[in-house]
């Protein structure tokens, strides 16, 4: 039976979910619109007011979790709520009329503050050309900083401490949670990487890297922010399902070999995003294959051809076969209430449809029982309805989880076809590269580790099964292992000595011995 | 129809379905068979194995490389010159045994030949015998890369062998090999530089006796013999050895940039520039061919500028055949300029192009202007014949081809002769390797060119600065299209310790090495290769094409990321600044294109 830890009561607001379907399988919650560097994002945000508070990977007690985060609101609305710097820089004013001009627009429009007054910026500058030009510096290093997102949505890059905030949303009326793009996917992260085995090495490394050295522009941004501005109250409610997971060791053991490379901590975090949608994605597949207890996850990778192969067909088979697994273990976890003997005993008693109900509650807090959905005769009925209603909301999210967070990793493509498919970029090469060589690695032993810990098939001695099975020819998978060289050789990541020997190498450590 | 015993041996080694001179085993017996002469091929390390294993203090070798860089021919003539004999060795042993005094000499020719529970015992024996200083045996040992770590891997796991298949990987991958108690050594033969073997092969091949043969050939009686010219042209009487100078030339960018000649492709390059035509069996000639084909009048098409590419191959096969594959990635035929190509479409009627035509195509009856050339060039310009474009086209590859090998070098910067390749700056490129190689001034524009080229990386913007390097950081990644932030100027010429320069290291490699103080930090190096600085040279010129990969980007940027730290480093050195607040150097770009730095202060 596979592990649900019972829903965190306690901190049981009435806003939450309905009912508790994709959250008992996968936590609360993975979200498709949060992408992974948001995901990150919310994750560092999580961990600082942890570590502030003394409790920096430490979970007390399961899905208990309960943090404060800042909002940093002054700083957001002079970098992305702030439009006037380039109308002021163009109109050619005195040094003095431009900042009274500025303070005034900003007195009038800034968002979600008490205090509008960002006079204590003139002091910090010696000219108004000087402050707009490092405004004009962290927009343009802000993370996905092209999306047209609103501005309390919109992130600088995570210099430091001082550079993590929630995401909300603004209004006329104030400043609210609307967990539009910080939908608890950094929670369920956090929570991951807690219990994970390596967690106390892994905060070592992410606290001493990120938080107690700060650097130039942490302070240029705390400096800019003024006093931290924290939210008003706790945030609690995070939830995840299982207390261990071979996802949670993978992807602790994955962060440590990046922070171990020998790159600054800021070329660091591009990888780990990559790496946790990776795993992520994995998690969410894997919990799935784990309900409806079939074979291990595997994932048919084709290294883009220019000309159509068998592969291409396989890997798109394989990414739509994935897809479906989530959408289908809601299923099966529903209707396993049937099996139950509590739900016998339920069918059986003078008041059916009420005990079934009430037994369906207890596991999926739904339905409400003063207020049963009409129609329902037979307890059956119950059970289809809530399939029913899981699926829609299963398809509106969380469904998507595998196929957006895929495309934005870089594992997933349509590239000359109209199906997608698992195609790996240079990217993704790249952080997976990283991750799994320390030094050098034979290339034939690098497929297998892709294979044994992301379920990578790219290789013929890893797709012997499919080749058995008639579905390609061993030839097939062996051009594409050689594509993967070709790509890997022109990503400067892999060293051939002839036709036959060949060694990926980590590009960071190679350029130290250079 | 007489024929020459030496061209059909000969043509064996060129690029034909059987391939029966691949292998050295299957030369011998064919030399006895027709009782000729072998030929001489160069052999590097001969002299360096032979003065090894004559030594008081010699070493256990292993001869590695691909397949036909020449292992079982440096392993025969070591037995030969250490007193081996040749019945000995044709009689196929497959390890043999020599006593060199009171060692005894054991070869392997191929460790693949061996089954497992053959090599496995040998190869424990070996761990053993290496590690010991007065071991009665040594080794000369030749395999393929992938098999040599193959079998090796496979032997044992004791103590003994693991230290062995270390040493053996790390001689193989990082050249060093990290263990002084372990008297071995590793030659790569995949490493030698085929620049300097493609002149001896031509040599072997051109000069070989067998040619004396043709002496009272009949075919030579009035038509040419397009084998014998071929020779001809190749040898390099006519034209001072322009010909193979920049057949060396293309062989060379090619190996600086990574692809490797096997001993093997050499001599089937060579082999195909005399023998090629697209009409002969198998697109190589024999003896009998030269009449039909003198008589069906398309002698003209074993043009060896053409059979340099496999163009006398089918297209296919050519793509898929070594050398042939490597020479092609320069794209002769396919790029060209309009200088070239007006000289050629119109450079019989142009009073401006005419003295140039005469020189370069007319002059050439065999290969240049032929009839069938003027035929086509004719009708291509009257536009009568609408069929005549293609077969205009084609010829016009051909030409390209022979013009690349037969400009001379007065004409060669007129005509920008690199433009013919997809390598524009390959020829600036050989230029400065050879200058450092013989300590000359480096061309003029090299240095401005390359740090151009790299600042505009490093910024991400248009900039013209070329007398230093401008070492750029966007404050987050290293990976960000744009750095609007200066780190530090670094002056080109020799300064306060600041130095930029290009070393060379003698096998025509080259390095681009930048020095940030007198000794630390340590100077920051970049291996530079044929596209390396290609890439430089298009982005310092405005312009990049976009069939490069990312590949040249991304290793720039990680040369930056190293600069960085170095500067990083240095500023460490120097001790902390006292400034009451942060300081963030802004590039501003002036009007003529030249950046500058902007201090802004923000008081903390």
């Amino acid at each position: 039976m596979m592990e649900i830890l019972k829903r965190p009561i306690s901190h049981e607001d009435r806003t939450g979910p309905a009912f508790w379907v994709d959250e008992a399988i996968w936590g609360h919650r993975l979200h498709d619109e949060q992408t992974p560097w948001l995901i990150l994002l919310e994750f560092l945000g999580v961990l600082r007011s942890e570590q502030v508070a003394g409790r920096a990977f430490a979970e007390g007690e399961f899905n208990a979790l309960s943090y404060r985060p800042q909002t940093q609101l002054r700083l957001r609305n002079l970098i992305f709520n702030n439009p006037y710097l380039l109308t002021i820089g163009a109109e050619g004013l005195s040094d003095d009329a431009a900042w009274t001009k500025w303070l005034e627009l900003m007195e009038q429009n800034a968002g979600g503050l008490e205090s509008r007054d960002f006079s204590y910026l003139r002091g910090r500058f010696d000219s108004f050309d000087d402050f707009a030009s490092v405004v004009g510096f962290l927009q343009s290093s802000a993370i996905e900083g092209a999306s047209n997102k609103r501005w309390s949505s919109k992130f600088v890059f995570p210099f430091g401490p001082s550079a993590l905030y929630e995401d909300a949303a603004v209004t006329a009326s104030g400043v609210s949670t609307d967990r539009r793009f910080f939908a608890r996917t950094g929670e369920v992260l956090y929570l991951m990487l807690c219990r994970s085995k390596r967690a106390a090495e892994l905060k070592e490394r992410l606290v001493g890297k990120l938080f107690e050295q700060p650097t130039v522009y942490d302070r240029l941004v705390a400096a800019l922010q003024g006093e931290p501005q924290l939210a008003e109250r706790d945030r609690p409610g995070a939830y995840l399902p299982c207390s261990t997971h071979p996802m949670f060791d993978q992807l602790a053991e994955d962060w440590i070999a990046i922070l171990d490379s020998p790159i600054s901590v800021f070329d660091a975090l591009p990888h780990i995003v990559t790496i946790t949608g990776l795993n992520l994605v994995r998690y969410q597949l894997d919990r799935a294959r784990e309900l409806l207890d079939s074979v291990p996850i595997t994932m048919i990778c084709e290294i883009v051809s220019p000309k159509k192969t068998v592969i291409r067909d396989l890997a798109a088979d394989s990414f739509q076969a994935n897809n479906a697994l989530p959408g289908l273990a809601i299923e099966h976890y529903v209707r396993s209430a049937e099996t139950s003997h509590e739900w016998q005993l339920a069918v059986a008693s003078d008041d059916a449809v009420l005990s079934a109900a009430e037994v369906l509650g207890r596991q999926f807090d739904w339905p409400d029982p003063d207020d049963l959905p009409t129609g329902m005769s037979n307890p059956r009925d119950l059970i289809d309805e809530l399939v029913g209603r899981a699926k829609t909301r299963h398809a509106q999210h969380v469904g998507k989880v595998h196929s957006t967070w895929a495309r934005q990793i870089g594992l997933s493509s349509r590239r000359s076809s109209r199906r997608v498919r698992y195609a790996p970029t240079d990217r993704l090469l790249k952080t997976l590269v990283v991750c799994c060589v320390s030094e050098r690695m034979e290339f034939k032993d690098f497929l297998a580790a892709l294979h044994d810990r992301y379920g990578f098939v790219i290789g013929d001695q890893q797709a012997a099964s499919i080749v058995g099975a008639g579905k390609a020819d061993q030839e097939d998978f062996s051009d594409n292992a050689r594509r993967l060289e070709e790509r890997l050789i022109s990503l400067g990541l892999l060293n051939r000595l002839s036709d036959s020997a060949a060694y990926v190498e980590n590009p960071f450590r190679r350029e130290v011995r250079a | 129809m007489p024929t020459n015993n030496w061209i059909r041996f000969l043509r064996n080694y060129g690029p034909i379905p059987t391939n029966d001179n691949m292998y050295d085993e299957t030369i011998q017996r064919a030399l006895a068979r027709l009782k000729m002469q072998p030929i001489e091929l160069p052999a590097q390390h001969l002299a360096w194995l032979v003065d090894n294993f004559r030594s008081e203090e010699c070493q256990s070798i292993i001869l590695t490389g691909t397949a036909g860089d020449g292992k079982t021919y440096h392993c025969r003539r070591v037995w030969l010159e250490l007193g081996g004999t040749i019945e000995d060795w044709n009689g196929g042993e497959k390890i043999q045994r020599l006593s060199l005094g009171s060692r005894q000499l054991i070869v392997v020719k191929d460790l693949s030949e061996l089954r497992s529970d053959e090599s496995k015992p040998l190869i424990e024996q070996m761990a053993w015998d290496v590690a010991d200083p007065n071991s009665p045996r040594v080794y000369l040992m030749a395999a393929n890369h992938g098999q040599l770590l193959e079998k090796m891997k496979t032997a044992g796991s004791d103590k003994t062998t693991s230290a062995l298949v270390e040493v053996v990987e790390n001689l193989l991958v990082v050249g060093r090999s990290g263990n002084s108690a372990i008297k071995l050594d590793l030659r790569d033969l995949s490493r030698s530089a085929a620049a300097v073997m493609i002149d001896q092969v031509i040599d072997a091949v051109t000069l070989h006796p067998g040619w004396d043969g043709c002496a009272d050939c009949p075919a030579l009686n009035g038509a040419t013999c397009p084998i014998r010219e071929n020779r001809e042209r190749l040898v390099g009487t006519h034209d001072k050895g322009l010909f193979r100078r920049r057949l060396c030339n293309l062989v060379e960018a090619s190996e600086q940039n990574g692809g490797h000649f096997t001993i093997r492709q050499v001599l089937s390059l060579v082999t195909n520039i005399i023998l090629g035509h697209p009409d002969a069996r198998d697109g190589l000639m024999a003896c009998t061919d030269v009449v039909e084909l003198a008589a069906a009048g398309t002698a003209e098409r074993a043009s060896p500028y053409r059979n340099v590419f496999g163009g006398n191959l089918k297209p296919s096969r050519a793509e898929r055949t070594e050398p042939f594959r490597k020479l092609n990635l320069f794209g002769i035929g396919s790029e060209t300029s309009n200088k070239v190509d007006n000289l050629l479409v119109y450079g019989a009627d142009d009073p401006a192009l005419v003295e140039t035509y005469r020189t370069l195509v007319q002059t050439d009856q065999v290969y240049g202007e032929t009839p069938a050339y003027k035929r086509a060039q004719q009708s291509y310009l009257e536009g009568d014949d609408p069929s005549a474009v293609a077969r205009f086209l084609g010829l016009l590859r051909g030409q390209r081809q022979r013009l690349f090998f037969t400009i001379s070098d007065e004409l060669a910067d007129t005509l920008d002769l690199w433009d013919l390749t997809v390598f524009r700056y390959a020829g600036l490129y050989l230029e400065t390797s050879r200058a450092l190689a013989e300590k000359r001034a480096l061309p003029r524009q090299v240095m401005p060119m390359l740090v151009r080229g790299l600042n505009r990386v490093f910024t991400g913007m248009l900039i013209q600065n070329q007398d230093e390097l401008v070492l750029a950081s966007s404050g987050s990644q290293s990976q960000s299209r744009t750095s609007p932030l200066l780190e530090e100027f670094v002056s080109v010429a020799r300064r306060a310790g600041e130095e930029v320069a290009l070393l060379g290291d003698g096998d025509g490699d080259m390095k681009l090495v930048v020095r940030l103080a007198r000794d630390d930090p340590p100077e920051v190096t970049l291996q530079l290769s044929t596209t390396r600085f290609e890439f430089l040279g298009r982005v310092a010129e405005g312009a990049l094409p976009t069939s490069f990969s990312l590949e040249c980007h991304e290793d720039l940027l990680a040369f930056k990321a190293r600069l960085l730290s170095a500067v990083e480093r240095r500023r460490f050195l120097d001790g902390d600044d006292r400034s009451d607040g942060i300081v963030l150097k802004f590039i501003d770009l002036n009007s003529d294109g030249r950046a500058s730095s902007r201090s802004v202060t923000v008081r903390l």
